[in-house]
C-alpha cells in the first residue's frame, strides 16, 4: 500500500489513498527511515570531525552528491519498471561531449544544453526500443548501449577532453544563488519534477504498475511499451542532467567521464528502498540514498581515512541500509 | 505530435554528433611539440634502417586515457617514419586484465615480428609473452607495468628492453619542489593518489611520501585517492581543504586529477602559486602549490597561463616512439640496454 515517499503497484487503483498517505505516521517513519539513518550518521561524523557539521561542508555534500543524485533519480524510474540501465555513465559522457563540442563550435551554451538533452532523449529511446520492441533483457540491452555510447563519445571527441567553457555554463557548476550552490538547486528541481511524476502523474503510477505485474498492467489498459520507453528516456535525460552538472563543475567534458556511475546510482536507488525487482519506487529514498553515499565519502575524507577502508565502508553502509529497510518492511 | 517531437530530438542529436565529429583546433602546446625530443626523426641513437617492412603490434592499456592516446600517436608516428606496418590494440577499461591477455594471444598467433606491451598488471600477460618468446617474437615492455625479472626467468620470457620513466622519481621531484619553495618554512602537504592498488599510483605516491618524511618542516596531512578521476579529485580536494585549510602544497598522481583539484582550489578561493610566486609566497595563508603528473596538453596550457604550478611530464609519445625504435634495433640483431628511461621533468611556467 502507499505510504509517504513510496509508491507501490497497488496505487494504480487507489490514487486517493496516495494523497492522504502523507498524514500516516507509520508511513512517515517507514518512508523516512533512511533519512533518520542519515541524521545518525551525520551526528557521528560531527563528533569525529568538527568540520563536518559546518554549513559550508554540508552544502559541499549536496554538491558532491548532485551528479549521482540526479542520475539515481532517473534510474529510479527504470528500476521501478523492473529494468536496469547500465548505460547512464556512458550517456553522461556522450551527451556532455556533444554539449562541449557544440559550445566549442560557437553555439550558445544554452542551446547546446538543449541539444544535449535531446541527445539524451535519443539515447534513452534507443534503449527503450531495444527493451520493448526488441525484447532484449534490459541488463543486456544497456550493457550493449553502454559500450556503444562510450565508443561514440570517444569517437566524436577523438579521446580528448574538451575544456574552457563560457561563464554561464560554469555558473551551473560553481555559481551560487542566495548562498545555495547551483548543483544543489538543479538537484532539487530534478527531485521535485521526479516526485511530481510519481505522485501526480499517470505515467509514474503506470511505471510502478508495470514493474509490479506487467500483464495486469496491460490488462488495465496501460500502454506498457510506451511507459517503459518513457522510463528509459527519463533515466537518460536525468543522466544527461547529471553529466551537464559534472561538465559545469569541472569546466570540462570528458569522454571517459562517468565510468562506473551506474553502480553508484543503483546503490542510491536500492538504499532508498526501491526494489530491484520493480513494482515500487521511493523517490525520497533515492535522494537520501545519494546523500548518504556522499556523506560517507565526505566524512571519511575529512578524517583522512585511507581509501581502502573508505571503499569497504561505503559497501558496508549500502548493505546495512538495505538490511535495515528489509527488517523494517517485514515488521509491517 | 509525439512523432514530431521525436524527429526533432533525433535531428538535434544527429546534428550534435556531426558537429561534434569535426575536430576542434589543435590541442598541442609548444612544449609537447612532438619533434622536440627527436633528432632527425629518431629518439634512440643508432637505429638501423629496417631491412624489411616489419609488423609490430602494440598491446596498450585503454584508449580512455590521453596518456595512452599519446603513446599510440608516438607509436604510429614511428611506424610511419620507419616505414613499418603495425597496429595498436587496447582494452575497454584498465581493469580488463583477461581481455588484454586474450588480445595478446591473438596477436601472437598472427605473425607479428615484434610486440610492444604495456601490461595492466605485472602478471596478466605472462603466458602470452612466454608463447611469443617461443616463436621468436621481439618483446618490448613499455611504461607500466614492468614485467618482473623473476617472472620472466621462470616462464622463459625474453624481454628486449623496458622503456619508461621512473614513477617513484616523479613523486620525489614533486616533494622536492614543494620543499624548495618553502625553503625551510613549515607547511602541510597532501597527496591525491590514483586508483588504489595501481602500481604506478603506489610508486608515485611512495616517492612523494618518502621524500616528504625526509623534510622536518613538511607534514603530510592528507593521503586520499581520487581514483584517476577528475570529479572525484575535485571532491576529495574540497574535503581535504575543508579539513585542513592551511595545506600549502598538493601533489596529484596524474593530470586528470590535478585539473579537478585546481577547480576545488578555485572554488574555495585559494590562490594557486605559479612561476616565481611559488618561491616568493609559498606557505602563506590561502595559497597553494599544486603539482600534477603526466604533462597532458590541458595541464600544460594551465601551467603556461599561470593557473597551475606545474606538472611532472613523462613522455608517453616518446615511449611509444622509442618502442618502435627499440624493436627495430632488436630485429636487426643489435643489442639493447635492460632499461631505457625516457625523460621526466617538472614543467613549470618558466619552461613554457
Amino acid at each position: 500500500m502507499a505510504h509517504n515517499g513510496r509508491f507501490l503497484a497497488g496505487d494504480l487503483v487507489s490514487r486517493r489513498r496516495l494523497r492522504v498517505s502523507g498524514v500516516s505516521l507509520v508511513g512517515n517513519i517507514r518512508g523516512y527511515g533512511l533519512l533518520l539513518g542519515l541524521l545518525v550518521l551525520g551526528g557521528i561524523l560531527s563528533i569525529l570531525s568538527p568540520v563536518f557539521p559546518t554549513p559550508a561542508n554540508l552544502l559541499d555534500i549536496v554538491v558532491q552528491s548532485s551528479v549521482n543524485g540526479s542520475i539515481a533519480l532517473g534510474m529510479t524510474f527504470v528500476i521501478a519498471t523492473g529494468g536496469i540501465d547500465l548505460s547512464v555513465g556512458s550517456i553522461w559522457a556522450l551527451t556532455s561531449i556533444a554539449v562541449g563540442l557544440l559550445v566549442k563550435h560557437g553555439l550558445p551554451w544554452t542551446l547546446a544544453i538543449v541539444f544535449g538533452l535531446a541527445a539524451g532523449v535519443v539515447c534513452g529511446s534507443v534503449t527503450g526500443l531495444l527493451v520493448t520492441k526488441g525484447g532484449v533483457p534490459p541488463f543486456i540491452a544497456t550493457l550493449g548501449t553502454m559500450s556503444i555510447y562510450r565508443g561514440l563519445a570517444l569517437i566524436i571527441s577523438q579521446g580528448y577532453t574538451i575544456y574552457g567553457f563560457p561563464r554561464g555554463l560554469q555558473f551551473i557548476g560553481s555559481g551560487k544563488v542566495l548562498m545555495i550552490p547551483m548543483p544543489a538547486i538543479v538537484l532539487a528541481i530534478a527531485f521535485l519534477i521526479t516526485r511530481f511524476l510519481f505522485s501526480r502523474c499517470a505515467f509514474g503510477r503506470h511505471v510502478v504498475a508495470i514493474g509490479g505485474n506487467k500483464e495486469a498492467a496491460r490488462l488495465c489498459g496501460i500502454n506498457v511499451n510506451k511507459c517503459v520507453m518513457g522510463a528509459y528516456v527519463v533515466g537518460a535525460v536525468l543522466a544527461t542532467v547529471g553529466g551537464i552538472i559534472a561538465t559545469a563543475r569541472l569546466d570540462a567534458a570528458e569522454p571517459i567521464a562517468g565510468n562506473g556511475a551506474e553502480l553508484d546510482a543503483i546503490a542510491a536507488v536500492v538504499m532508498g528502498g526501491t526494489s530491484l525487482s520493480g513494482g515500487e519506487a521511493n523517490i525520497v529514498g533515492t535522494l537520501v540514498g545519494a546523500l548518504v553515499i556522499g556523506t560517507v565519502r565526505n566524512g571519511l575524507t575529512l578524517m583522512n581515512v585511507p581509501t581502502f577502508y573508505q571503499i569497504a565502508t561505503v559497501g558496508l553502509i549500502i548493505i546495512a541500509a538495505v538490511l535495515a529497510e528489509r527488517a523494517g518492511r517485514s515488521r509491517q | 505530435m509525439r512523432t514530431k517531437l521525436y524527429a526533432v530530438c533525433l535531428i538535434a542529436a544527429v546534428l550534435a554528433l556531426v558537429a561534434g565529429s569535426v575536430p576542434t583546433s589543435s590541442q598541442g602546446v609548444p612544449f609537447l611539440s612532438k619533434e622536440a625530443f627527436l633528432k632527425n626523426g629518431a629518439f634512440l641513437e643508432n637505429v638501423p634502417k629496417p631491412s624489411r617492412q616489419y609488423r609490430i603490434a602494440n598491446i596498450s592499456r585503454t584508449l580512455l586515457n590521453e596518456h595512452w592516446v599519446m603513446n599510440k600517436e608516438g607509436f604510429m608516428a614511428a611506424l610511419e617514419h620507419y616505414g613499418l606496418d603495425g597496429q595498436v590494440f587496447a582494452v575497454q577499461s584498465e581493469q580488463d586484465v583477461i581481455e588484454q591477455a586474450n588480445i595478446l594471444d591473438t596477436v601472437v598467433r598472427k605473425g607479428y615480428d615484434a610486440v610492444v606491451v604495456s601490461p595492466i598488471s605485472e602478471k596478466n600477460l605472462l603466458p602470452g609473452l612466454a608463447e611469443a618468446t617461443k616463436k621468436g617474437i621481439v618483446i618490448i615492455n613499455v611504461d607500466t607495468a614492468a614485467i618482473l625479472e623473476a617472472d620472466a626467468k621462470e616462464k622463459g620470457i625474453k624481454i628486449g628492453t623496458f622503456i619508461g620513466s621512473d614513477n617513484y622519481d616523479a613523486g620525489v621531484e614533486a616533494a622536492n619542489f614543494i620543499a624548495g619553495c618553502l625553503g625551510g618554512k613549515p607547511g602541510k602537504v597532501a597527496v591525491v593518489r590514483g586508483r588504489p592498488g595501481d602500481t604506478c599510483a603506489i610508486d608515485r605516491s611512495s616517492g612523494f611520501i618518502d621524500t616528504v618524511r625526509r623534510y622536518n618542516n613538511l607534514q603530510l596531512v592528507g593521503d586520499q585517492s581520487g581514483m584517476w578521476d577528475r570529479m572525484q579529485a575535485l571532491d576529495v580536494t574540497t574535503n581535504m581543504l575543508r579539513a585542513n585549510p592551511d595545506i600549502v602544497g598538493i601533489y596529484y598522481n596524474n593530470d586528470t586529477m590535478v585539473l579537478g583539484g585546481l577547480q576545488a582550489a578555485k572554488n574555495l578561493g585559494y590562490r594557486v602559486l605559479t612561476g616565481a610566486d611559488a618561491h616568493k609566497y609559498a606557505g602563506q595563508a590561502k595559497t597553494l602549490i599544486i603539482i600534477g603528473n603526466d604533462g597532458i596538453p590541458e595541464a600544460l596550457e594551465k601551467v603556461k597561463a599561470g593557473e597551475l604550478t606545474g606538472t611532472i611530464a613523462q613522455k608517453p609519445y616518446l615511449m611509444g616512439y622509442a618502442a618502435v625504435e627499440a624493436a627495430i634495433i632488436a630485429l636487426e640483431g643489435g643489442s639493447l640496454p635492460k632499461v631505457i628511461h625516457t625523460p621526466i621533468k617538472l614543467v613549470t611556467q618558466s619552461d613554457l
